[in-house]
Order: C-alpha cells, then sequence, then structure tokens
C-alpha cells in the first residue's frame, strides 16, 4: 500500500503514517518486521488496528510513539499534524508524549501512586507540561476530567486515594490522566485485553465517552473485533507485518473483501447466535514470522482461492474498492481484468 | 440414565495464613456448595470473572486439590469414599488440559515422549506404545512425524493438541477443560473448538468447559454453568440462558460481551456493574452477589437465594429474589 487513503475532509489529518517500515537488525540477518505500513487518523475519529498476534499492531504504535529499541531500523514518514515524528530527538519527543499524544496504561492497580489522591496524580499529569496553572485550578480540572470519564461524585472523589476506588473506576481515572492535557491523539493498546469483561465495558464506556465529548482522536490497538465493531470508525487490519485491509466500520466487517479478514470474522464464534453443531470456519496454517515470510502475498499459503503463479510471485497493490475501502488482493485485481 | 460426572454440593476452602507465626487468620471458600451433573456426550460449560472459583472447581474434578466436601461421583460411583488404588484407577477416567500451552509442555521432552509419559504411568497400551502414540497424534490432527519434535518448534494451536492427545492417552470418559483455547489467537482457536467438537462426537466424551469467553461457551457448550464468588447463580441450556438470561448478573456478564458486528454492537445496551468483587474471605450475607446488584432489597441482605427454577416456561435455574422476567431482556441500572 503506497497511496494513503484521502481523507473526506482537507483537514491535515492528526497522524499520518506513510510507507513506515521498521526492520530489525541482529546477527543473524536482518528482520523485516514491518512493511509498507500507510494509514491516517482524522480528527476526532477512531481508528480500530486489529490482527492476531505478531502482525505487527503494536510495533506500528511503538515506532509511533519513538519507542523501538535500537537495533531497530525506521523507514517511511510518520507525522503527527503535519510534524516529522521520525528522526526526533529524544528530548523532544518527551515533550509531545502526554501532552500531543497520549497512551492508555493498561495496568490500573500498579499504574496509580498508592500514597497520592487521584486528584494530586491528575494534577501531576498536567503539571508536567504546563505548570502555569494554581493549585485550585488543576485541582477543579481534575474533578472535570473524572466527570468527563464517568465516575459519579467527583467533586469527593478527587480528594480519594487509589485504594477507594473499585478495579473500573480505577481504570477510568488513569484514563483520564492520559486525557488530561487533551492530546491530539490518545493510542490505546489493547486497552481491554486481560480485563474481565465486566471492567472491559467500563473501559469501552469510557472510550465512548471520549469520542463524544472530547476532539481527541484514537488509535485502538486490539485483537478483539468485537472491541473493534463498538467503537472504531474506520479499520486498518494487519497480516504479518502489513495491512492487507482498510475501510469504514461497515465495509470491513459486512463486505470484507480480502480473504484473510473474511476468514477471521468466519472463524468467531458469535455470542448472539449459534450454528448448533456446524463446525467454525478456520484459516489452514499459522501467521508467519518476520523471518520465514513467503515471497509474493504473505498470505497465499493459507488462502484457499490463491492463484498459482501469481500470488506467490508478486506482493499485491492496494485495490481501491469504493472510496473508503480498500484492500491488497491480486482477487480483486484479477477479477476486474478478467471481467469475473 | 446415569450422568457420566455428577457433583453435590462441592466445597472447598482454603485456609490464609498471617503474622509472624503463620497462624491462621482466615478462610477463603473458593468454591461454596457447588452440584451439577453431566451427561456423557455433552458439555457443560463454567463461567465466570477471575476469582469466581471455576478454576478450583475444575482442580477438585481431577483431584489436583482436595475438596473440602461434597461429593464427586462418576458414572454413579462416589469417588470420595476410594482406596488410593481404586482412586487411581479412577482418576483415569476424568482427565485435565491446561489453559497454557506454551506452559504445561516440558521444553526438553519431545512430542511423542510426552504423549507416551501418561501410558506408561498408568501401564497401558504396553507393546504397543509407539503405535498408541502415532494414533493419539492422529487423532488429534497432527502428523505422525511432529512426535519428533519438540514443543518449541510448534505453534500455539499445536501445542493446544499435544495437551489435548495427553489427555486422551487415558481413554478418559470426562475431560475438564481449563481455558483452553483463550492463549490462542482467533484464526487457531477456531481449529482446536472444531478439533474439540469432533472428538465429542466420535468418541462420546463429556466435556467440562472452564472459560471466560461467553462466546466461546455458547457455540461448544450444551448447559452453562454461572459462578460468581464461589457460588453456581444460574445454570441452564445454552440457548434459553443466553437468550433470557434470570439472573441479574448473568444479563451483566451477557450484556458487557462485545458482539463482532456493528451494528448489532452499537444498538446493545451495556449493564455497568458498580464496585468490586467482594473478598472471599469477607462474603456478603444473603445473596452473594447483592453488593452490586441493582435490584437488591433488604431481603437480599437477609437469606441466601437457593437455586431454583420458577416454573415459567424455561428449565433455567437460578439463585436470585428479584429474578429478571423473561420479557425485560438485558434490563439494567438506569
Amino acid at each position: 500500500m503506497t497511496q494513503t487513503m484521502t481523507q473526506r475532509t482537507t483537514d491535515t489529518p492528526v497522524l499520518s503514517v506513510t510507507d513506515l517500515s521498521v526492520t530489525f537488525r541482529s546477527r543473524h540477518g536482518d528482520v523485516p518486521a514491518l512493511r509498507n505500513v500507510s494509514f491516517d487518523v482524522a480528527a476526532g475519529e477512531t481508528v480500530g488496528l486489529v490482527g492476531e498476534s505478531g502482525s505487527g499492531k503494536s510495533l506500528t504504535s511503538a515506532a509511533i510513539m519513538g519507542l523501538l529499541p535500537r537495533n531497530a531500523e525506521v523507514t517511511g514518514s510518520v507525522r503527527l499534524l503535519g510534524r516529522e515524528l521520525l528522526g526526533l530527538r529524544e528530548s523532544e519527543l518527551r515533550s509531545l508524549r502526554g501532552q500531543r499524544v497520549a497512551v492508555v496504561a493498561q495496568d490500573a492497580l500498579t499504574a496509580l501512586n498508592p500514597v497520592h489522591t487521584v486528584g494530586r496524580q491528575i494534577g501531576e499529569a498536567i503539571i508536567v507540561h504546563d505548570d502555569s496553572l494554581s493549585r485550585a485550578a488543576l485541582r477543579s480540572r481534575a474533578i472535570d476530567l473524572l466527570d468527563l470519564v464517568g465516575i459519579p461524585n467527583a467533586q469527593e472523589r478527587v480528594d480519594q486515594f487509589p485504594h477507594e476506588f473499585s478495579g473500573g473506576m480505577r481504570q477510568r481515572v488513569l484514563i483520564a490522566m492520559s486525557i488530561a492535557n487533551e492530546p491530539d491523539l490518545l493510542i490505546a493498546d489493547e486497552p481491554t485485553t486481560a480485563l474481565d469483561v465486566t471492567v472491559q465495558a467500563q473501559v469501552l464506556d469510557v472510550l465512548e465517552r471520549i469520542q463524544d465529548r472530547t476532539e481527541s482522536s484514537v488509535l485502538l490497538i486490539t485483537h478483539d473485533l468485537g472491541v473493534v465493531a463498538g467503537v472504531a470508525d474506520r479499520v486498518v487490519v494487519m497480516y504479518s507485518g502489513s495491512p492487507v485491509e482498510e475501510g469504514d466500520v461497515e465495509s470491513i466487517f459486512y463486505t470484507p473483501s480480502h480473504p484473510y479478514t473474511r476468514g477471521l470474522l468466519r472463524s468467531l464464534p458469535r455470542l448472539d447466535s449459534r450454528r448448533q453443531g456446524e463446525p467454525l470456519f478456520r484459516i489452514p496454517g499459522y501467521q508467519p514470522g518476520p523471518a520465514e515470510r513467503p515471497d509474493g502475498c504473505a498470505f497465499h499459503p493459507r488462502c484457499d482461492d490463491a492463484i498459482a503463479g501469481v500470488c506467490s510471485l508478486a506482493a499485491p497493490a492496494a485495490v481501491m474498492l469504493t472510496p473508503t475501502h480498500r484492500a491488497s488482493c491480486h482477487l480483486l485485481t484479477s477479477a476486474s481484468e478478467v471481467g469475473a | 440414565m446415569t450422568p457420566v460426572l455428577e457433583v453435590r454440593d462441592l466445597v472447598k476452602e482454603f485456609h490464609v495464613r498471617g503474622g509472624a507465626l503463620r497462624r491462621r487468620t482466615g478462610t477463603v471458600t473458593a468454591v461454596n456448595g457447588v452440584s451439577f451433573s453431566l451427561a456423557r456426550g455433552q458439555t457443560l460449560g463454567i463461567v465466570g470473572e477471575t476469582g469466581c472459583g471455576k478454576s478450583t472447581v475444575g482442580r477438585c474434578l481431577v483431584r489436583l486439590i482436595e475438596p473440602t466436601s461434597g461429593d464427586i461421583l462418576l458414572d454413579g460411583q462416589s469417588m470420595g469414599a476410594l482406596t488410593p488404588r481404586d482412586l487411581r484407577l479412577l482418576r483415569r477416567r476424568v482427565q485435565l488440559v491446561f489453559q497454557d500451552p506454551y506452559a504445561s509442555l516440558d521444553p526438553r521432552q519431545r512430542v511423542a515422549d510426552a504423549i507416551e509419559e501418561p501410558l506408561l504411568l498408568h501401564h497401558l497400551a504396553q507393546g504397543r506404545r509407539d503405535e498408541r502414540v502415532r494414533e493419539l497424534l492422529d487423532t488429534v490432527g497432527l502428523s505422525s512425524s511432529m512426535g519428533d519434535s519438540y514443543p518449541h518448534e510448534l505453534s500455539g494451536g499445536q501445542r493446544q493438541r499435544v495437551g489435548i492427545a495427553r489427555a486422551l492417552a487415558l481413554e478418559p470418559e470426562v475431560l475438564v477443560l481449563d481455558e483452553p483455547v483463550s492463549a490462542l489467537d482467533v484464526s487457531v482457536q477456531a481449529g482446536v473448538l472444531n478439533l474439540l467438537e469432533e472428538l465429542q462426537e466420535r468418541l462420546g466424551l463429556a466435556f467440562v468447559f472452564i472459560a471466560h469467553d461467553l462466546s466461546v461457551v455458547r457455540h461448544l457448550c450444551h448447559e452453562v454453568a454461572v459462578m460468581y464468588l464461589g457460588r453456581i447463580v444460574e445454570t441452564g441450556a445454552v440457548d434459553d440462558l443466553y437468550e433470557r438470561p434470570r439472573h441479574p448478573y448473568t444479563s451483566a456478564l451477557l450484556s458487557a460481551v462485545p458482539v463482532p458486528d456493528p451494528r448489532v454492537q452499537r444498538s446493545r445496551r451495556r449493564i455497568l456493574l458498580e464496585g468490586d468483587l467482594p473478598s472471599p474471605m469477607n462474603p456478603p450475607s444473603g445473596c452473594v452477589f447483592r453488593t452490586r446488584c441493582w435490584l437488591a432489597t433488604d431481603e437480599c441482605a437477609s437469606s441466601l437465594p437457593q437455586l431454583d427454577t420458577d416454573g415459567s416456561g424455561t428449565g433455567t435455574r437460578f439463585a436470585c429474589h428479584h429474578p429478571l422476567t423473561p420479557t425485560d431482556l438485558g434490563g439494567g441500572p438506569e
């Protein structure tokens, strides 16, 4: 995928990732972990980056945040509101992190300091980037934030300590801290993974509140297609280090066009219906690691419809299916050429 | 017909010790009066959140831990009153498949040796053990050449198949599956779930399927038991329970599971529970769920609701003083 999907608005996207590739250098040779990742996140938009483990979705977020280890070679471009992030010095990145780009921390039990009130901790997140506010102003800002993330009685809760909050409420406090500086982009990397469903429900509730009540864009990285179906405006499906399909959420779920996306959706058991005795669809084989990735389309060894002599030779280019939906698959190009 | 597995009033307490003298400072009742029965060829799903006691039930079933009280019957025969020798024979018939296929295999043991080990321990298939190992590999869909591999050479799905082959080696009647697919990616998970269904049909196995993923449970199970703080709060046939939950907790749990369908998911109403799971060392009086229940009254604090049907049509049994009516689907706190 080389061209970045055009936005319907003329505004600069909040995040623009173009041809992002990450290669790890090692004694045993180079490992091309990410290849040509391109996507945009528009203002106020929530983009879901989905894929199974090893697809490169978390590596993409680490590359955006500039948090890769030293042996990683990064090429391409990551622009935040038009400003190139790749190649920035650590000090410059640090001023962006937490202010323009924030991350939702995962572990609410350990991420909060038990000896300070939640109000003080939220205040700290603000002071780090802006020390002009008075104590009273910080406190009232903390109350607003607690209220925004759906904590009842924020006036009283602001002076309480983390142990006085339930697990779900602590998750909300953490998210309040990450949006304290009104970041342009909030990165939520597997925010619901390893949480019990009732706590997960609280996190999803906060994400929806942020979408409704703030201007922040959200990059949601998850393997849970149910979570994506509920909150994402657009979806990027990753497979073996590259995006294979990208589109508005309805296109991805109702007219999936890459065989991998289709297989993934068909392999999911559903809560709301049951086909008694009918086996689940199973994608044969497994996702190749970066070192064992086949030539041509990375998915072709697992694809039922792979075209002999085509899919194993060249990597497929992205095909625009509608103005908001594209997929990288030879079947899509050959179908239009043959007219089948 | 006698159920292949029956559990009567199972209780498991753990003692909590503290202080310099490691004195007993409290008791956690991890499983508190759990009863169910399971017929041949059927799957019972045990669901609930972290700490509800579902894995402890599984461990009691295979006698990895000794129940404090209660009875477990296999084909009508109680496991409680057995001599160690008989217990060993009986134990063969209930086998456990572990959650984490990465941690449950010895990294230095070849796959074939891992599968052969239970045969050696129980003196089975003597003289034809290699053949039996190949059969077992074939049963779980692995090629016999894979017997020479070590666990690190296998994918997660393949490892879980090895775990299943190991459990099947003793020709059990009941398999206890403790979160067998939760460490697997969805495209791999589908293959393992299909294998389990196929094995059940072919071998007439009964499964106790312990899981937190309610979508997987709906797909695989015939009956479901929902646990909360050591007790079963609702149990019944899978479709009844999913479509007409009667216990508020079941309804909250189901409402919280995201469905991979944007239009459906965006029209569902989530019930958000307040507070945390109470400490199992100090459970609430009366109904264990009342501290988080939006329908709780004084009655719930004073008397423990019994697991029963209310004769309203579905055979679902629930332990609640104020059950949801079959029509007020997914009603929740405002």
